[in-house]
C-alpha cells in the first residue's frame, strides 16, 4: 500500500497511537482533540471523521484504566430566551458591610439578582468559608425578596466569588420567578426601585465566508490561551497545521511570535495586529475604575447565543460577567466530542487597542438551562477610549456588542 | 511452503466461568470452540425464547461478530508494555477460577476434538484448511452484521470488551485473526481496504513501535512507515530510527512473538516446516538484514 501522501486520519490516529504508549492518566487525549479540532476547522479532514478518531482512542483510554479528566470547557445549555435586564445601584446597609444590588435578571423561570458585597473596614476578611472562590451552596441563608405584586420568593441558591479579601460578587438566585416586569422589590427590609430599562446596545452579526479559516482559527485558540500561556490547546494545532503544510505565510509567523511571547517573560516586537497592540500594552494597568450595566443578548450566531450582563473595570483588566446558550466549546480544552462551538472572546477599543478575554473555566458553570460565569479581559482597558467593541467569536460568525465607555458608579 | 497464519500460535483451552458449571472453550487451527455445548444454535435460539444463555455462547457469538472487526485492533494491546485494565472491562468479574482439578485431558494435556466450531479465520490461498468439526453458525461468515433469529447480540463496545479480557492467549488470538483476514484482503486488493487505511497503518505504527521501543529503548524517535517491503535504518544522528513494513508483518511476525528474537529485531519470518522457521532482522545498529535460521526440537 502507497501511504506516502499526507492524509489527515491517518496522522490523527498515528498520532492518538504514540500518545497511547506514552501512558499518562487523562482518559482524553486533549492534544489529540486540538489537533482534530483545527484539521476539520480548516476543513482538512470532515468533523465527523475527526471526532471519531478522538472517540476510538478515548475508548482504547479507558481500557487501559486512564481516568483522569480535565474540567470540562464545554457546555450545553438551552439559547437565552428573551428576558429583561436592568440595572440597579442600590445599596442596603448590612451588619457586615454594604450589599450592593447591581442588576437584575427576569428570566420567565428564575430570577437572578446581582450583588456586591463590600465588607466595613473593622470586619475579618473572609466571610464564606476559606477559599475566595467557594460557591456557597449547603451554607446559604435564605433570603426572602418580594415583588411589586406581593408575590414572594425566598432565595433557592446563593453564589458568589471575590475581587479582594473585602468585597465580593455573586447571585442570589429566586425560583420560580418574581413577576418580569416588576419595578421594584423588597429585600432584606428595604425597598430597591429599578430605574426604566436602558436603551440597547448594537449587536452587528458578521458571517464568516471559508477564506482565511485558519488564521480565524489560529487566532481563536490564542485567544483562547491568552490568559492562560502555560495552557497547550494552541500546540497540537499548530503541529497538525505544520504536518499539513498549511503553516507557511506571514500572518502565521506573527502568531507565533505572539503565542511564544505568551509563553516567556519579556514583550516581542510583533508588527501585526492585533498581537502588536496586545504585546506593547501586555501587563499595562491604570485601567478606569467603573460598572456598567450592558444587559445584551446577540441573536443566535454560529448556533450560539450569549448575554453580556454588566462590564467592571479596574486597574489591571475589566470583566464582564456573561451567560452562553448553545453548545460551546471555551477552548482551554478542547471538547473531545468536537461538538461544542469554539467560543472566544475578545475586545476592541476605539485607539485601536486589543483585549483578549478568557473564562475561568471553573467559575463556567451549567445548570437551569444556562451557562454563565465571568470573563476576564487584559490588559487595563485604555483611560482614554470611549467605546469598546466586545467580540464573541466563533468558526463560522462573530458578534460586535458596541459598548459606549459612560461609568455608572465608581466602586 | 506458505505457512497458515496461525501457524506459530499453539492451541490453548481455557475455562469460562459465570453459567451452572464452568466451560471450556478451546482455539486452535484459527477456530474457536466450545467443548461443553452439543448444539450451540439450539441453545441460541432456547435464549432468544426467554431461556438462560450461558456465557460460552455469547463468547462465542460475540467472536464471530468481531473477528474482522478493526475495532479490535484500535482496543487491544499493543504488547507487553500495553496492558489493558482488566478490573474495568470486566467489572471486577473474571472469567476463572479454573476447577482445582482439571477434568482429564484438560487444559495441558491431550484435548477432545471440539464438538462445535465458530469463528473461520482466513485460510492460506492453496493450502488445506483444518478439517473442521461440528455444525456451522447459520450466520457463519458474516462479519459483524450476522444476526440471528431473534436473538440480540451483546452491543459492540461490550462485547469487545468481554473478548478482550477473555482469558489467557484468547485475545491475542483474536487479534490474530482480525490481523490476518485484513492482510489477506490488502493481498487480495479488496475495495474494502481503502476505507480503512489510516486505521490499518495505526494498527501498525502502535504496535511495531512498542516492539521497537522495548528492544532500542524509549530515547530514540521512532517512525514506522506502512510499505510493501520492509527495511530498517538509522538516522544520521543516529537517534531516530526509520522502520518500513507491510502490514502482514503484524501476522507474519508480531503476533507470533517474533518481533525481537535474540537481539535483533525480524522484518520478516518464513515458516520451512514443523519447527522451523527463517528470519530476516536487524541487529540494534541497523545495518544489512540479516537471514537466520531457527530450529527447534
Amino acid at each position: 500500500m502507497e501511504m506516502d501522501g499526507y492524509d489527515a486520519e491517518t496522522y490523527l490516529r498515528l498520532r492518538a497511537e504514540q500518545s497511547l504508549l506514552a501512558g499518562g492518566s487523562c482518559q482524553v487525549d486533549y492534544r489529540l482533540a486540538g489537533s482534530a479540532r483545527a484539521l476539520a476547522a480548516v476543513g482538512v479532514i470532515d468533523i465527523e471523521l475527526a471526532r471519531r478518531v478522538v472517540e476510538d482512542y478515548t475508548r482504547a483510554r479507558v481500557l487501559r484504566g486512564r481516568y483522569d479528566t480535565h474540567p470540562t470547557a464545554v457546555t450545553r445549555s438551552a439559547l437565552a430566551a428573551p428576558r429583561r435586564i436592568v440595572g440597579c445601584g442600590h445599596v442596603i446597609n448590612v451588619t457586615v458591610g454594604r450589599l450592593t444590588v447591581r442588576y437584575a435578571v427576569f428570566d420567565p423561570a428564575e430570577t437572578r439578582l446581582a450583588l456586591t458585597l463590600t465588607l466595613d473596614d473593622a470586619q475579618e476578611p473572609d466571610p464564606v468559608e476559606d477559599h475566595p472562590a467557594a460557591e456557597t451552596t449547603e451554607t446559604n441563608p435564605a433570603i426572602t425578596v418580594t415583588d411589586d405584586r406581593g408575590t414572594s420568593v425566598t432565595s433557592s441558591d446563593l453564589s458568589v466569588e471575590s475581587d479582594s479579601e473585602r468585597e465580593w460578587r455573586g447571585f442570589l438566585t429566586l425560583r420560580p420567578a418574581l413577576n418580569p416586569g416588576t419595578r421594584w422589590i423588597e429585600l432584606l427590609g428595604e425597598r430597591v426601585e429599578f430605574p426604566p430599562d436602558h436603551p440597547d446596545l448594537t449587536v452587528t452579526i458578521e458571517n464568516f465566508t471559508d477564506a482565511d479559516a485558519m488564521d480565524r482559527y489560529l487566532a481563536q485558540c490564542l485567544t483562547a490561551v491568552g490568559n492562560q500561556p502555560q495552557s497547550d490547546s494552541i500546540g497540537p494545532a499548530i503541529e497538525a497545521l505544520r504536518v499539513a503544510g498549511l503553516l507557511e505565510h506571514h500572518g502565521v509567523s506573527e502568531m507565533m511570535m505572539f503565542y511564544q511571547a505568551l509563553r516567556g517573560p519579556g514583550p516581542v516586537a510583533v508588527k501585526d495586529e492585533p498581537w502588536r497592540s496586545l504585546s506593547a500594552r501586555r501587563g499595562a494597568t491604570g485601567g478606569p475604575r467603573g460598572t456598567l450595566l450592558l444587559g445584551v443578548t446577540t441573536p443566535r450566531f454560529g448556533g450560539i447565543s450569549v448575554t453580556l450582563l454588566d462590564l467592571v473595570s479596574a486597574d489591571g483588566g475589566f470583566r464582564c460577567g456573561f451567560e452562553l446558550g448553545g453548545p460551546a466549546d471555551l477552548g482551554t480544552h478542547h471538547d473531545p466530542g468536537l461538538s461544542g462551538t469554539f467560543v472566544t472572546f475578545a475586545g476592541l477599543d476605539d485607539r485601536g487597542n486589543f483585549y483578549l478575554g478568557d473564562t475561568d473555566e471553573d467559575e463556567c458553570v451549567g445548570g437551569g438551562g444556562t451557562a454563565s460565569g465571568t470573563l476576564s479581559f487584559w490588559p487595563a482597558l485604555d483611560p482614554q477610549a470611549t467605546r469598546l467593541d466586545l467580540i464573541v467569536t466563533t468558526d463560522r460568525a462573530r458578534a460586535l456588542i458596541n459598548v459606549p465607555l459612560t461609568w455608572e458608579d465608581t466602586p | 511452503v506458505t505457512s497458515a497464519w496461525w501457524a506459530g500460535l499453539p492451541p490453548i483451552e481455557e475455562w469460562i466461568s459465570g453459567a451452572a458449571d464452568n466451560h471450556r472453550i478451546r482455539w486452535s487451527d484459527g477456530e474457536l470452540s466450545l467443548l461443553d455445548h452439543d448444539d450451540p444454535d439450539g441453545e441460541f435460539l432456547l435464549a432468544a425464547l426467554g431461556g438462560e444463555q450461558c456465557p460460552c455462547l455469547r463468547i462465542l457469538d460475540a467472536w464471530q461478530r468481531h473477528r474482522v472487526d478493526l475495532y479490535v485492533l484500535l482496543l487491544g494491546s499493543r504488547g507487553a508494555a500495553d496492558p489493558l485494565d482488566m478490573v474495568r472491562m470486566t467489572g471486577g468479574q473474571t472469567h476463572g477460577p479454573r476447577p482445582t482439578s482439571a477434568p482429564p485431558g484438560g487444559p495441558s494435556g491431550p484435548r477432545p476434538g471440539p464438538r462445535f466450531t465458530a469463528a473461520v479465520g482466513p485460510r492460506p490461498r492453496g493450502a488445506a484448511g483444518a478439517a473442521h468439526a461440528g455444525r456451522p453458525l447459520r450466520h457463519r461468515g458474516g462479519g459483524s452484521s450476522g444476526q440471528r433469529f431473534g436473538y440480540t447480540p451483546i452491543p459492540r463496545q461490550d462485547a469487545l470488551a468481554m473478548l478482550l479480557s477473555l482469558p489467557g492467549g484468547l485475545p491475542i488470538r483474536l487479534v490474530a485473526t482480525v490481523i490476518a483476514v485484513w492482510a489477506e484482503r490488502i493481498a487480495d486488493g479488496d475495495a474494502q481496504v481503502a476505507a480503512v487505511r489510516p486505521a490499518l497503518q495505526a494498527a501498525l505504527y502502535g504496535r511495531a513501535v512498542a516492539a521497537l521501543r522495548a528492544w532500542l529503548g524509549s530515547d530514540l524517535s521512532i517512525d514506522v512507515r506502512l510499505a510493501d517491503v520492509p527495511a530498517a535504518s538509522r538516522g544520521r544522528g543516529g537517534d531516530n530510527v526509520v522502520v518500513e513494513l507491510p502490514f502482514s508483518w503484524l501476522r507474519d511476525v508480531w503476533v507470533r512473538g517474533f518481533a525481537v528474537l535474540a537481539g535483533r529485531f525480524c522484518l520478516t519470518a518464513r515458516q520451512n516446516g514443523p519447527d522451523d522457521w527463517t528470519f530476516t532482522a536487524v541487529d540494534p545498529d541497523f545495518g544489512e538484514p540479516a537471514r537466520f535460521r531457527l530450529r527447534t526440537w
